[in-house]
């Protein structure tokens, strides 16, 4: 059961960031304004992590909707949402009404603010099934079966998988 | 269950950190070509590789292309503002390559609408360069003043001297421009001021085809109405 579940975290956070990353891709300038918007990071660092975003979000996701690399490809997704959610918190806490750009767009909006608790929330529920696969990594369906197959797996991953 | 040995173990071990190696590179690969391809036609262009438009001096303004052109874009701009960034990133390529097509003329009027000392700086630098250097300068560094604009909410901004650097940057190596950039110009100041109120304009950027106020639901909205009507 709990596999399953595993399955339904990959494909959800899977569509979302390949989804997200899709659309920001066409834009690379956009994407850039969306980063500078947060007035986080030093300001040379956002023309990089604006072009290098949209196409890691679109692997990652790819990663984890095929099932390669699924833990390594979970950590990343945590410790990106785990980003958002800081930027979104700080931007709130700062008084800074923007677009999050989280699919596509950015930039100075009036009316964000008001969006911000639903964006945390759904940040952190993406979070917390990131989460969920770094910790449970094995799921039906994954390219991961294929590469690394149960009969080869050492004793103590048989011994977790029969408790599954 | 197999029963492992551990040698057996051992090359299992070094099999799945070969694949996975194998893997994360060419995924590696993968990103590394889509931002290449992607970043290709959009950021800052190459100066050898796009036709540089001409450019003169108007009436404290910056003028690109020419007189005869079908269309005419004015655009009142403040350098600290983050909207006139997003524009100016959004429509730089194709604005100069109209002009310099000869479909599209733009008229480039900085003036202060930030109440911030950053925002008068970097005005009276590029008033330096504009009336004491080339208009190509001048033109290289206002793109260049937007695309090092810093945050609007930084507690320090650059100084005289990071403004110098990027008018070097922009070509400028008469030490009399350099030196006149970090002195106020108040005829200049009270000029463009005057001209924007005197064009009704209440925000920035405010764009004007033909003469008249360009709308937009967004940046990106105006910018995209902005390429159709340059487009002509």
């Amino acid at each position: 059961m709990a596999r399953w579940f595993g399955v339904l975290a990959r494909l959800v956070t899977g569509v979302v960031w390949v989804v997200a990353g899709a659309l920001k891709l066409p834009h690379p300038e956009e994407s850039v304004t969306a980063v500078r918007s947060y007035q986080v990071l030093p300001l040379s660092l956002t023309g990089p992590v604006g072009h290098v975003l949209p196409m890691l979000e679109v692997v990652v996701g790819a990663c984890l909707l095929l099932g390669l690399l699924t833990r390594p490809a979970a950590v990343v997704s945590a410790v990106l949402q785990m980003a958002f959610i800081a930027g979104i918190a700080s931007v709130w806490a700062r008084g800074i009404s923007i677009d999050c750009g989280c699919f596509g767009g950015g930039g100075a909006d009036p009316h964000a603010i008001d969006r911000y608790p639903w964006e945390l929330a759904r940040d952190v529920g993406l979070l917390l099934l990131s989460l969920w696969l770094v910790l449970r990594p094995r799921t039906p369906y994954a390219v991961d079966n294929l590469l690394f197959p149960a009969s080869s797996t050492t004793p103590e991953e048989d011994h977790d998988r029969v408790h599954a | 269950m197999t029963v492992s040995t551990p040698d057996a173990a051992r090359r299992e071990r070094n099999r799945r950190l070969a694949i996975t190696t194998g893997i994360l590179v060419l995924l590696a690969l993968v990103i590394a070509t889509g931002v290449w391809v992607t970043s290709g036609s959009s950021t800052t262009p190459d100066p050898a590789a796009t036709r540089t438009p001409a450019a003169h001096r108007g009436d404290h303004s910056l003028v690109v292309g020419a007189a005869d052109a079908p269309v005419k874009v004015v655009v009142y701009e403040d350098f600290l503002c983050p909207f006139c960034r997003q524009l100016e990133t959004s429509t730089r390529d194709f604005l100069h390559q109209d002009a310099a097509k000869g479909s599209v003329q733009v008229e480039y009027r900085p003036f202060q609408l930030l109440p911030d000392d950053y925002s008068r700086r970097a005005l009276d630098a590029w008033a330096a360069v504009l009336q004491k250097g080339t208009p190509a300068q001048a033109l290289r560094f206002h793109d260049l003043l937007y695309d090092e604009q810093p945050y609007e909410q930084a507690a320090h901004k650059p100084g005289v001297a990071a403004l110098q650097a990027l008018a070097r940057k922009a070509g400028v190596t008469d030490p009399k421009v350099l030196d006149a950039l970090g002195s106020p110009n108040p005829a200049f100041f009270a000029a463009v001021q005057k001209s924007a109120e005197q064009a009704g304009v209440r925000g920035t950027p405010t764009v004007l085809v033909d003469g008249k106020p360009l709308g937009g639901s967004s940046i990106q909205d105006l910018a995209d109405r902005l390429e159709q009507r340059a487009a002509g």
